[in-house]
């Protein structure tokens, strides 16, 4: 608006005086409200997305890869490519970061031993194996931590209390820019 | 004489501070430089000749000079004492008399100033001290016990020991410690005996030995002494869990209605049995949970026709050990000499039968991968390898073998679990387990386990079907597995016969371990009908032993399934150890369709060919359990049961399950009550040694004990201590007293002689046996149904040589008669068809040898 208010000025200073391209001040004031109308539009629409309407899917992993190893869960998501293993893939140890709402397909895999993946809370449960991939879908209601505990199959075991990873449901804001800025990691 | 000008001494004077200025930018620059090397340095690995001054380098590792010698002698209190009692803590042993004025008495104040000072320090309960008298003529208990008590020794920690002067100065001092004792030709009362100490680690390992005449020795002794107790690792130490399940059992004593006032103790030590089990590294040091940790069988049979059973011990890491039963409860090594050693490949079950119909049990063994073995009895002990021309050499990961004549043309053939591929094909290692026990290495070596082999029923590749096996000319067998229609590629350890529709052939129920069992119906001899659904729509996921047998004297055969894989799917809690695991595995898991029980299975027999799952009802379930053994073992008609349970590394323990059949209607649990648990020697061995600067290689087994059980000081070479476990069993009268005895299969430890005192307690008791002679049947009468008549009642037996997991015996059937004087009745059906009666009355208490009419 300022911008045009200016242009305004500027053509009345300069090219009004050649008489072309001049607006009457009804003129101007429709054209300014029609962009103010057009800003508070543009200006919702993107604060309705960060809150929770529907996202472009772009914006969102294509693929979640959860790998048993060393009795812990490691993550990996892909990055803009949609490729999960390229380098642009996002990774982190013993934690899955998901927004609420959204379902994935988490491939499940493991390095060493056979792990279940297993989350009462929000009552997952599959396995993992070696050379094998299961798929576990998720799709999380609401935003909050949940436990993913160690399962006994591969013989060793963690003391009570210790985990091996974590699902933290995030709102979508947050998750995308968690996402972002883990996108900007340089040793991603 | 030279003075410097006041000129030259300006010079001198500026010259200073510009030197002085100079200095102090070079100490500077010197200091940044010192820190920087320092810090650099320091944060450098340490190189060899300069190692890190961390508690693990700075600790040495005590050498192992071979194994102390077992015994059984008589303490100063008159008590007797085995070596056994010593296992789970280090010991220091010396050598004396009470009338030695030498060496002796600086022995034993040595000995006092260390029993003190472990009583100042609080640590009195850490270790023994083990005085071997070598005058045991003299040194009664009673002397010993004056001895004692005028040097104040501490009876709990310190045990003068008397007994026979053979054991004492030749098997214990000469043979066993390596120590001299002689005696002068010229005065027999000038006993020359070692001045020595010796320290013996908690698994009896001769660690040290030490001059006892030397201070600076002693000294030595008393800092090894500490070592030791460091490198003792222990993953899940004991809790009061066992003894409070203990106290809950003995407080149901009273309500048990059958006879239970008798007991088990472990004779191992008097049978003279001193077999010890050896694992593979993937069960040990290498872990990992694959089929390697199921262990091995134990078998018995007569094998040479004097009327006595003797043991077969099945090892992973051989050899395994032949013992001949001399009777009177005593046992003798003869493996070498009846040439079934079998120490070149890892060993699994072993089956007795009588292949050949020349009255004597023949022998056959599963290996992994490097070929099953048969070996012909020659009659007189001694045993021929007939494998290359048997057909029977088959090279995979073989499980137990069943004997049984399915197409009932009076030779045994052979059925062969096979369960699936869990091991790699290149990946190998040696076996090394010898090094915790101070003995010679084998040099082999052996496939290393899959990590996921507890996955294998998911990946088609490692599906490796079972094999039926008939049996030729006695000598000869052949592969019919496909023109039987018996090809089965489940996850199966081992199976069982068992005429399910009582059409006289006998049919075959497989355990699966890891899916839907199978049972397959013998169609007369020619064919075989998977009817697993039919019959048993629903079966233990994991299943692992199996035994049929008449639980409630109806007639019929019921069908007992331990599973153990289900247990591996959660924590079970203290308390719901009798109770069906409430978590499950994933369904992708699985590969069943809403046919699995989750834990053990007791098939009741409805006499119509139906079969109902009544587990719960008869208090059936029990925590990791593998094998079955069934047997009467408190003579009163009904036949009871001994579970072998328990895992090992890196599991908590587990307790073994003794089943008292209360008049076939429920079973009591009865191990406490019974005295099979809790272990007399403890419930922790050492497993295996760790070189805790290994962190690359062990970093798991390292992690988990650091988070599980934080040792205040870890030392270089940690020995990790395990819980035991037992894995196969068989139940016979050992010693001829009667009553019915428990010998265990221990993984990598020694095995558990159970002897039962029922004989001395209730003798009133009556038992008859019975030995089955086939002529037109096989000669070893497997598949044969004997009813027994007596007081009214009709006891039914088959003889199908299931005892424990894994493993198939030949010997004769053991009826308990409660205090019955006679029997009215044997009726016989044998395997041929024909059936033979034997009427009474007939003594009891004794052994009735009954052959096949011809």
């Amino acid at each position: 608006m300022i911008a045009f208010t200016v242009s305004c000025y500027l053509v009345r200073k300069y090219i009004d005086k050649t008489h072309m391209l001049t607006f009457n001040t009804k003129t101007q004031l429709v054209i300014v409200a029609l962009m103010v109308f057009g800003c508070l539009l543009a200006f919702m629409v993107t604060r309705g997305n960060q809150s929770g309407s529907p996202m472009a899917h772009w914006e969102l992993p294509q693929s979640i890869e959860a790998r048993g190893k060393r009795l812990g869960w490691h993550f990996r998501y892909s990055g803009p490519d949609g490729i999960l293993g390229s380098n642009d893939d996002v990774q982190t140890d013993k934690i899955l970061r998901v927004p609420e709402g959204v379902k994935f397909d988490i491939q499940l895999r493991s390095n060493d031993y056979i792990y279940v993946f297993s989350c009462p809370e929000l009552e997952l449960k599959e396995i993992a194996v070696p050379d094998l991939e299961f798929a576990l879908e998720l799709s999380c209601g609401r935003p909050g931590e949940y436990d993913l505990i160690m399962s006994p199959l591969c013989g060793f075991r963690l003391p009570p209390g210790e985990l091996m990873g974590k699902v933290i449901v995030d709102s979508k804001r947050d998750f995308t820019r968690w996402f972002e800025d883990q996108q900007k990691q340089p040793n991603r | 004489m030279f003075s410097p000008s006041p000129e030259s001494e300006n010079q001198v004077s500026r010259g200073s501070g510009k030197w002085i200025g100079l200095t102090i930018i070079l100490v500077i620059a010197l200091v940044i430089i010192l820190i920087v090397v320092y810090q650099n340095y320091s944060s450098l690995p340490p190189t060899p000749n300069k190692p890190a001054k961390s508690p693990a380098a700075a600790s040495h590792s005590l050498k192992v000079y071979g194994r102390a010698p077992e015994f059984k002698l008589i303490d100063q209190n008159g008590v007797e004492f085995t070596s056994d009692q010593l296992q789970g803590k280090p010991w220091i042993a010396n050598f004396m008399f009470t009338g030695c004025v030498a060496t002796c008495p600086k022995q034993t104040a040595e000995l006092k100033a260390i029993q003190d000072q472990l009583r100042k320090d609080g640590q009195s309960d850490k270790i023994h001290l083990i005085s071997f008298s070598m005058d045991p003529e003299n040194d009664t208990s009673a002397v010993l016990k004056r001895y004692a008590s005028n040097n104040g020794v501490d009876d709990q920690v310190w045990k003068f020991l008397t007994g026979g002067k053979d054991e004492l100065r030749n098997a214990i001092s000469r043979d066993g410690f390596k120590l001299a004792v002689e005696i002068d030709e010229d005065d027999p009362n000038n006993l020359m005996h070692s001045p020595s100490f010796v320290l013996v680690d908690a698994y009896m390992r001769m660690r040290g030995i030490y001059d006892s005449g030397k201070p600076e020795e002693v000294s030595q002794m008393v800092d090894d002494l500490q070592e030791l107790e460091e490198e003792i690792l222990l993953l899940h130490p004991q809790t009061d869990w066992l003894e409070s399940r203990q106290q809950a059992q003995l407080t149901t004593a009273e309500s048990i209605s059958v006879y239970h006032d008798f007991g088990f103790s472990d004779q191992r030590v008097s049978t003279g049995i001193d077999f010890m089990h050896k694992i593979v590294d993937d069960a040990g040091s290498n872990y990992k949970p694959v089929h390697y940790d199921h262990g091995t069988g134990i078998v018995v049979a007569d094998i040479d026709g004097n009327d006595l059973l003797d043991i077969y011990f099945v090892n992973q890491v051989g050899p395994n050990g032949l013992w001949l039963n001399l009777g009177q409860g005593k046992f003798k090594d003869i493996t070498q000499a009846a040439g079934l050693e079998i120490s070149d490949r890892i060993c699994v079950s072993a089956s007795f039968g009588d292949i050949d119909n020349d009255g004597d049990p023949d022998l056959f063994v599963t290996a992994v991968r490097k070929g099953n073995l048969l070996f012909e009895n020659l009659g007189d002990g001694n045993f021929k390898n007939i494998t290359d021309d048997s057909g029977l050499g088959y090279k995979g990961h073989s499980s137990g073998a069943v004997f049984f004549d399915f197409d009932r043309d009076g030779l045994l053939d052979l059925f062969v679990n096979n369960v699936g591929r869990y091991t790699h094909s290149t990946k190998t290692s040696k076996v090394t387990m010898e090094s915790i026990r101070g003995e010679d290495d084998a040099d082999y070596y052996y496939p290393n386990g899959f990590e996921d082999g507890f996955a294998g029923h998911l990946k088609k590749s490692r599906t490796e079907t079972s094999r039926l096996y008939r049996n030729l000319d006695g000598k000869q067998f052949a592969d019919v597995s496909e023109d039987m229609n018996l090809v089965d590629g489940s996850w199966t350890g081992d199976a069982t016969p068992i005429d399910i529709n009582v059409d006289g052939w006998p049919d075959l129920y497989l355990v699966n371990m890891q899916g839907d069992d199978q049972c397959y119906l013998n169609l007369e001899g020619k064919s075989f009908e998977n009817v697993g659904r039919k019959y048993f729509p629903k079966t233990p996921w994991g299943s692992m032993g199996v035994k049929a047998f008449d639980f409630e004297n109806d007639g019929d055969l019921d069908l007992y399934i331990t599973d153990m894989h289900s247990d591996m799917a959660a924590e079970i809690p203290e308390g719901k150890e009798k109770l069906k695991c409430e978590e499950q595995l994933p369904a992708s898991f699985l590969g069943t369709f809403n046919t699995s029980i989750f834990g053990n299975a007791f098939y009741r027999n409805e006499s119509n060919q139906k079969f109902t799952e009544i587990s719960d009802q008869v208090g059936a379930e029990n925590l990791w359990p593998w094998g079955i053994s069934v047997g009467d073992l408190n003579a009163d008609g009904f036949d009871d049961v001994f579970i072998s349970a328990s895992m090992n590394f890196p599991y908590p323990y587990s307790v073994n399950s003794l089943l008292l059949n209360e008049n076939g209607v429920i079973f009591r649990d009865s191990e406490f009550i019974l005295g099979v648990e809790p272990r007399a020697g403890g419930i922790t061995a050492p497993w295996f040694e760790l070189d805790t600067s290994n962190t690359t290689d062990n970093a798991l087994i390292l992690e988990t004990i650091q988070k599980f059980s934080p040792p205040p000081k870890l030392p270089k070479l940690a020995v990790v201590w395990s819980a035991l476990g037992t894995r196969s069993s068989v139940l016979f009268d050992l010693e001829n007293d009667g009553d019915l005895d428990i010998v265990t299969l221990e993984m990598n430890h020694y095995p558990m002689v159970l002897v039962s005192d029922l004989s001395e307690k209730k003798q009133d008791m009556t038992f008859i046996k019975v030995k089955l002679v086939g002529t037109k049947s096989n000669r070893s009468a497997f598949g044969a149904v004997v009813n027994v008549d007596v007081d009214g009642k009709k006891l039914m037996k088959v003889k199908d040589g299931q005892s424990g997991y894994m493993s198939h015996s030949d010997f004769p059937l053991y009826f308990g008669l409660d205090s019955a004087k006679q029997v009215n009745q044997i009726k016989v059906d044998w395997p041929s068809g024909q059936q033979q009666i034997v009427e009474g009355p007939l003594d009891v208490n004794r052994l009735i040898v009954i052959i096949e009419e011809e």
